[in-house]
């Protein structure tokens, strides 16, 4: 999609067509998570903050995302998607991989379809890349943005490779294009024609991938959406809309994020042996602590107990900005509890979820988490429309 | 400037093909006709879903929602420019 969320509020908010808009997390929160091509014009980019975007672009207009909105775009768009074929890969909320193989459309037809479908329901415009696999795929489709389709076929990648920089290749990063350059490695071109037993050395077996990556040939098996359901952890965490020092307000937010990273453990069948708390200061400097526990745990006070006494132990230097709870080593709890107070504790936590499920999730809550609730929420990297992972 | 309204206010609506269309909503002893749905999109609470249209009056854009659990329509936001 191109500028999503930006796109979405110029949709939404006909006065904003046109115009530099930047989206931030909330309204007291700083940081831009997208800007619309207007404001990209000025330099504008995601992950500056509104200070930053305002010295750029005067005229900026600021607008505070709606996450529910994104997220139910991307899901109607992902339907669209799967209705063209079921070999889906979605690999964030704005962008999917589609296998084209087999099917009985040109995939020209095809990327125009997906075009005209996604403008007709949402006036949304997206960019489309056809190329034989997912890395050239990718990068055509960064190529005619906005509102761009372009094709290219297996004997045009040598040719268009040639001269591109290699920071432009997915999967090549900030650190990655510095070590390249250090080899004196500036373009696809350049990479693909490097001995690769050269890169194997300096960079051991992602050497090969760089190798076939500078070739065009760097194939990354498509993961369709419905087989890549298995979480391998559940963890909220949430950017908090102003920095905070106090240590029981931030025990308040672990706790929420522990009722819901619990309720959707339950709703998959869900135990964990590993909880983690991730906790932002408001330098950006981040760290994680975890602990392996000597029992599984699937119900919100078992967590929350693990993760306290991991909380418990931290000394806090900076102010707060952001929190983050995750449990891990899943797998699916089958233990049928044999003592009646764990008959009843279960069925407690099992009869609140219900509830939840069918009120909303604030319906019933602990007390405690009461003050916090109306904390605005983040759409994880990991969000995906379905499974697991559809959660906000 | 976007105003939290979160009213339960009385709207014309016309539902055709599995979809609504809110026309003309009533806020304050005011009519206000809808002259278009600029997007729409759901939530849910529980059990119950709530459909969301941005509707640009002949002034302002607002926030209409309808909770199909309850049958009610209400003022969410008011924005202006």
């Amino acid at each position: 999609m191109d500028a999503f969320f930006a796109s979405v509020e110029q949709r939404t908010k006909p006065f904003l067509r046109g115009k530099p808009v930047a989206v931030t997390g909330s309204e007291q929160r700083t940081v831009i998570t997208t800007s619309s091509y207007e404001a990209r014009a000025f330099g504008v980019k995601t992950g500056m903050t509104k200070y930053e975007a305002k010295k750029l672009c005067p005229d900026i207009i600021l607008v505070a995302g709606n996450n529910h909105k994104y997220t139910y775009t991307c899901s109607q768009i992902v339907k669209i998607l799967k209705s063209i074929t079921p070999m889906i890969e979605v690999y964030s909320i704005d962008e999917s991989f589609l296998d084209l193989a087999g099917l009985q459309k040109k995939p020209i037809d095809i990327g125009y379809e997906i075009k005209q479908r996604i403008w007709e329901e949402f006036g949304l415009t997206c960019s489309v890349g056809i190329a034989p696999n997912k890395l050239i795929a990718k990068l055509a489709s960064n190529m005619n943005k906005p509102d761009g389709l372009k094709i290219i076929s297996k004997n045009m990648v040598p040719e268009i490779l040639e001269n591109i920089s290699v920071n432009e290749l997915w999967g090549i990063g900030r650190k990655l294009t510095q070590h390249l350059a250090a080899m004196n490695i500036y373009t696809c071109g350049q990479l693909g024609r490097f001995p690769v037993s050269c890169l194997r050395r300096r960079f051991g077996v992602t050497g090969e991938h760089l190798h076939k990556m500078g070739l065009g040939t760097a194939e990354t098996p498509l993961t369709p959406t419905d087989k890549s359901l298995d979480a391998k952890s559940v963890g909220h965490s949430m950017t908090l809309p102003k920095d905070i020092t106090s240590r029981q307000e931030i025990a308040r937010k672990i706790l929420l994020l522990t009722e819901r990273v619990g309720r959707r453990m339950r709703r998959d069948g869900l135990s964990a042996k590993v909880v983690g708390i991730t906790i932002r200061y408001n330098n950006f400097h981040t760290f994680c602590r975890q602990k392996t526990l000597a029992k599984s745990v699937w119900d919100t006070k078992s967590i929350y107990v693990a993760l306290i006494s991991i909380y418990n132990k931290l000394s806090l230097k900076l102010p707060v900005r952001l929190v983050g709870v995750k449990v891990s080593h899943l797998f699916q709890d089958c233990t049928i509890p044999l003592f009646e107070e764990e008959k009843k504790s279960r069925n407690l936590v099992l009869a609140v979820d219900k509830v939840s499920a069918n009120f909303g999730e604030t319906a019933i809550l602990s007390a405690s988490s009461l003050l916090c609730r109306k904390t605005p929420r983040v759409i994880s990297p990991a969000w995906r429309p379905e499974g697991t992972r559809n959660y906000i | 400037m976007k105003t939290s309204i979160n009213e339960t206010i009385k709207v014309g609506a016309v539902f055709e093909n599995t979809k609504a269309r809110p026309v003309w909503f009533v806020w304050k002893k005011s009519k206000y006709a809808v002259l278009a749905i600029t997007y729409q999109w759901k939530t849910r609470t529980g059990r119950e879903t709530q459909h969301h249209f941005a509707a640009q009056g002949p002034e302002d854009l607002y926030e209409l929602v309808y909770n199909s659990g309850t049958l009610t329509w209400t003022l969410a936001t008011v924005e202006t420019e």
